[in-house]
């Protein structure tokens, strides 16, 4: 057996979790998806937290494209071997994970379904450097390091309004985010993870604001 | 020399439900939160009941329940029913958790037919089972064209359906599985809880997702979403009410109660709901 083999292998493992961490897991995400704005953890594993989540959730029937960063491409393939997905270019995978932050032109591209097809509506889980409650709206910050912005959600889930503080997506993404859902009940559904496990959802029936720096 | 068994491993504990169909209810089940009251399809399996008596609400509490949750089953509001009592077994035999029948313990509660009395918190789940999930099913036959009507939001025969009934019989018969909104979008039915327990499901602190099995459908209401019952705007919604009726064990008014005939033509009216009414009688 060679040593590349024998990484590979590790990187399966790392990807793959248990039954047991994907059923806890999962109930994170339904509790996250159906309270946009709050977080919760999902277990860290040995690799990215996103590329965790993805795992537990995908199988032969999901199409899925992961978005890597230079040098991460492995974790891709970890992910399809360990869960039999098919890999699919992101605009027509029925899940697609970004390990990298991905373009605004990238989510304007992801499928939405239709009002006949809301469920062929991707999948997102986005990997994120820091999530974090918000509890009002801050005075704008001009002096952040790197893209942070402050979502403020609405909708079903929220009784009134929740905020959030994203680190490591750009706003623009955020802005083709709420682009690409104001067709509801056609959109794309989307788990912020954080490197710690931090988990945020933005089911696309979430009304996204940005409060943060000028367009 | 090994044998095949120990070359197997243990393997984990035996299954009524693999780990790729859990995955096909959760994907379905997070569609189903993302478009509430959009009925999602999903790939059915067959289960160790028969299907209509709550295999989709089985499948939807089996890809939830893990080993620290505390699970509540319910048929008619009761926990002892047979069907409520073999399922809860059914669960907890395979996944190792708590049995459990006081609602405020339960993390996980599955039900047919009504919404538990004491209300329920954000850290608890209610998993319905549906029969029927399609509220136009009593309007129109065909199912490409209820798909449309959703698609469209085009409940207007719907509208029609209940005038019908209105100017008929004199108030709106449609008791259990009455068809509301969610979140102003999706016509929904509630299942076949009565109309009493539908505000519960309006604006709720608890997620509640709906397993249909033989229709292969799940659909969901997230918390702190509006749920409003078909109301014209001078025909109030009323739920079921017996003037002077009382549970005849705790004595509740308030609560749902069913009517308990006896031989001699005399009615007597218990709570729905025995865990609450158990509850109730230890308070007086």
């Amino acid at each position: 057996m060679t040593t590349t083999t024998v990484t590979g292998a590790a990187y399966v493992r790392a990807v793959t979790p248990t039954a047991e961490r994907a059923q806890a897991d999962f109930r994170v995400l339904l509790h996250v998806l159906s309270r946009p704005g709050l977080l919760d953890a999902v277990h860290p594993g040995n690799g990215p937290a996103a590329l965790t989540v993805a795992a537990g959730l995908a199988d032969v029937e999901v199409p899925t494209a992961v978005l890597t960063g230079p040098g991460e491409e492995h974790w891709a393939r970890a992910l399809h071997l360990a869960t039999s997905a098919p890999a699919a270019p992101p605009e027509t995978a029925r899940m697609v994970v970004a390990l990298r932050p991905p373009a605004a032109a990238e989510i304007t591209a992801l499928t939405r379904g239709d009002a006949l097809h809301p469920e062929f509506g991707t999948r997102l889980i986005a990997a994120v450097s820091a999530l974090s409650q918000e509890n009002e709206a801050e005075p704008r910050d001009e002096h952040m390091e790197g893209p942070e912005v402050v979502l403020a959600l609405s909708g079903p889930g929220v009784p009134g309004t929740r905020r959030i503080r994203v680190s490591g997506l750009d706003r623009a993404v955020f802005n083709a985010l709420a682009a690409a859902n104001a067709d509801f009940p056609a959109g794309i559904d989307t788990f912020l993870v954080a490197a710690d496990g931090t988990v945020a959802g933005l089911p696309r029936s979430t009304r996204i604001e940005i409060e943060n720096g000028d367009d | 020399m090994r044998t095949v068994t120990e070359l197997a491993g243990t393997g984990g504990p035996r299954g009524i439900f693999d780990e790729l169909s859990k995955r096909e209810v959760r994907r379905a089940a997070l569609t189903a939160v993302a478009v509430p009251g959009y009925q999602v399809p999903f790939g059915s399996r067959e289960m160790p009941v028969a299907r209509g008596w709550g295999s989709g609400g089985l499948q939807v509490t089996l890809a939830l329940v893990g080993p620290g949750d505390r699970l509540k089953v319910i048929d008619q509001g009761e926990d002892g029913g047979v069907n409520a009592a073999n399922l809860r077994r059914l669960v907890v035999g395979h996944v190792g958790c708590e049995e459990e029948t006081d609602t405020r313990r339960a993390t996980l509660i599955q039900s047919r037919h009504r919404i538990p009395e004491t209300p329920l918190r954000a850290d608890q789940t209610l998993v319905l089972q549906v029969p029927v999930p399609e509220p136009l099913r009593a309007v129109e036959h065909d199912v490409r064209e209820q798909r449309r009507m959703h698609a469209q939001e085009d409940y207007a025969r719907m509208w029609v359906g209940l005038y019908e009934d209105l100017v008929r019989n004199g108030v709106v018969t449609k008791s259990a599985g009455y068809p509301c909104m969610v979140n102003g979008r999706y016509l929904i039915s509630p299942t076949p809880i009565p109309r009493f327990d539908v505000p519960k499901l309006d604006q709720a602190e608890h997620l509640t997702l709906f397993g249909a099995g033989r229709e292969k459908r799940i659909y969901a209401v997230p918390p702190h979403t509006r749920v409003e019952p078909l109301v014209f705007e001078d025909v109030p919604f009323e739920v079921e009410h017996t003037p002077g009726a009382a549970c005849r064990h705790c004595g509740a008014t308030a609560s749902y109660l069913v009517e308990v005939p006896s031989m001699d033509g005399a009615v007597a009216w218990v709570c729905s709901d025995t865990d609450f009414c158990t509850r109730n009688r230890e308070v007086r």
